[in-house]
């Protein structure tokens, strides 16, 4: 059928575009660094894998790709391709555009929850966990305000709403930082925060990726009914869809994203508003398509912004420094092609 | 006050603004709690059954509200294919091929690959009509079908409705223009501010002194005689004094 070919044709030829570049990008990010490697040495090692023995050159070679640079870029992707479904979720249950984990305060209260994780001495996984609290807890203040305000669902007051949250958690951070101990846990509490994938580690990445999957998985299975959610949570009755059922399992998965995300390397802005509007764009907004676009695209766009990280300076910056460098601008340029259509 | 809708049947609501039409309609559909009554689908309280299986037996056509997204009209329409598959599935070949002949019966093939937002108002509202049908529902429920359509694309949704009605899929609608009840030739609900609502065939209930009785204005129905000998009747609300 016609309606049917043309559409599926046209999204494998965004797929392989998209995953093209973020297989450019992956490899790309094993040559980014100090220490000097050839794409012909890294393929043949990346080819062999960790089971071969390495000497001399090769050796120390095989260190860097796998000991030093794959976590990273592990770390990277994943997190760039949570932090976009997250996105791309909480835009599409709160019909919302400028929705993202930063404005709606997840990003901020799982900062919360993992600074106070920190503080604690806690393990990761229970970083993890408080992230998850404190992240949940801010969503859901937000949206619960956000609604009390205006029951419809204007944009304004939902924004406006999740940036007093964010404001909020923020604060709450700001008080853990002022009782750290300035020797000890408060660089470390403050180092985290500005977001960043240099001491990331194979354990920490296990735990990460475990959260992933709960978190992505049934929110790509369920991608097609959030479609039906864009028109307001009546109209997804009226389709037979549960609504509160679905918001309630989209805020939970999008948050346990988020806050695994934030638990591993602090707060990372502006993916998760920039990319899925970047996959729209694309691809138009039927989340079948968005939500695989966003995730591949938003690999990709992290592990990039990783490398211009710490390549750009000769010590490394902050990547949320990147982020929203490169957020900031793209946001305005949201705003003005939605002027008129906010409220 | 007491109704049923049977197959074939097509309901006009009429009635003042604020009386409660579209809050009727939102209770019929379940989205609210009846203050008291219930509200019955195949004789079981629409309350207690499961909202797929609602959706899979009345189609619900809203009031058109912008949303921020740019889906295609294909996206739309086939989200009315949700409430007969299951939870984790897509929609498939049969269900394209659903897609493809409403677009067909309601004439809009050309609108397939458009931007919903992008669509003027007529389209819009027929696209969303087809949403509904998709579902293959018994019953359709429109929420003020054609509030801001001109002339053209009024007439277009009432042939619409009347073809749904020879099919038979039962229409509830509400309006406010009681031309197209004598139209339609349908059965009327006509709502007072303070009054039981009246029941009956158009012909019967808009009268003179029920219109200016719901809309407090004086209203003249006329009577016109068309070319073809048939009469049609209308109403031209009056400035009075």
């Amino acid at each position: 059928m016609r309606m049917q070919n043309t559409k599926h044709h046209n999204n494998k030829i965004i797929y392989l575009i998209f995953g093209s570049i973020l297989l450019g990008s992956f490899l790309l990010s094993f040559l980014v660094g100090s220490y000097d490697l050839s794409l012909n040495n890294l393929l043949h090692l990346l080819w062999e894998g960790t089971s071969g023995s390495y000497s001399g050159e090769s050796s120390s070679a095989a260190t860097i790709i796998f000991e030093v640079r794959m976590p990273r870029i592990l770390a990277a992707m994943g997190i760039g391709a949570a932090l976009s479904i997250a996105g791309t979720s909480y835009q599409s249950i709160f019909r919302n555009p400028m929705a993202s984990p930063d404005l709606l305060g997840a990003s901020a209260g799982a900062g919360f929850g993992a600074a106070l994780g920190l503080l604690f001495n806690f393990n990761m996984m229970e970083i993890q966990l408080m992230a998850f609290i404190a992240g949940m807890a801010a969503v859901l203040i937000t949206y619960l305000i956000g609604n009390f305000i205006n029951s419809g669902s204007s944009t304004i007051a939902l924004i406006l709403t999740g940036i007093v949250v964010s404001t909020l958690f923020q604060a709450f951070i700001s008080i853990i930082k002022y009782t750290a101990d300035p020797d000890g846990k408060l660089p470390d509490i403050v180092f985290w925060l500005m977001g960043g994938l240099n001491n990331i580690t194979y354990s920490d990445l296990d735990f990460f990726f475990i959260m992933f999957c709960i978190g992505a998985i049934p929110l790509f299975l369920l991608r097609w009914r959030l479609n039906a959610l864009m028109f307001g949570s009546e109209e997804a009755l009226a389709l037979g869809v549960n609504a509160t059922m679905l918001q309630l399992i989209t805020i939970i998965c999008a948050t346990i994203l988020t806050a695994s995300s934030v638990a591993i390397a602090g707060i990372i802005g502006w993916v998760g508003l920039v990319i899925p509007h970047l996959a729209r764009l694309l691809s138009g907004a039927d989340n079948r398509i968005v939500l695989i676009n966003s995730c591949i695209l938003g690999a990709a766009f992290l592990l990039l912004a990783d490398d211009a990280a710490r390549s750009i300076v000769a010590s490394e910056i902050p990547i949320s420094i990147i982020t929203s460098i490169i957020g900031a601008p793209f946001f305005i340029l949201m705003l003005y092609s939605f002027r008129g259509r906010l409220s | 006050m007491n109704f049923t809708v049977t197959s074939g049947e097509v309901i006009s609501l009429l009635g003042p603004n604020g009386v409660g039409k579209t809050t009727l309609l939102r209770t019929i559909m379940g989205f609210l709690k009846p203050l008291n009554g219930i509200v019955s689908l195949d004789d079981r309280n629409i309350l207690s059954l499961p909202r797929k299986y609602i959706a899979s037996r009345i189609g619900y056509v809203p009031q058109i509200n912008q949303h921020s997204f740019s889906l295609s009209v294909e996206d739309v329409i086939i989200l009315g294919r949700l409430s007969h598959l299951g939870i984790f599935a897509h929609p498939g070949y049969k269900d394209m091929q659903i897609a493809e002949e409403t677009l067909k019966v309601l004439n809009i093939e050309s609108l397939r690959h458009k931007i919903f937002n992008n669509l003027s108002g007529g389209e819009q509202q027929i696209v969303m009509i087809a949403r509904a049908l998709v579902q293959k529902p018994m019953f359709l429920i429109m929420d003020e079908p054609t509030s801001n359509l001109d002339f053209g694309n009024q007439i277009r949704i009432l042939k619409i409705i009347k073809h749904l009605a020879k099919c038979g899929i039962s229409v509830l609608f509400t309006t406010h223009l009681p031309d197209q009840a004598f139209l339609c030739e349908v059965k009327v609900i006509l709502f007072y501010k303070n009054a039981e609502p009246e029941i009956g065939k158009a012909a019967d209930v808009l009268t003179e002194h029920n219109l200016q009785r719901a809309y407090g204005a004086a209203i003249k129905v006329i009577t016109q005689k068309n070319d073809d000998g048939s009469i049609l009747k209308t109403c031209v609300p009056m400035m009075g004094e």
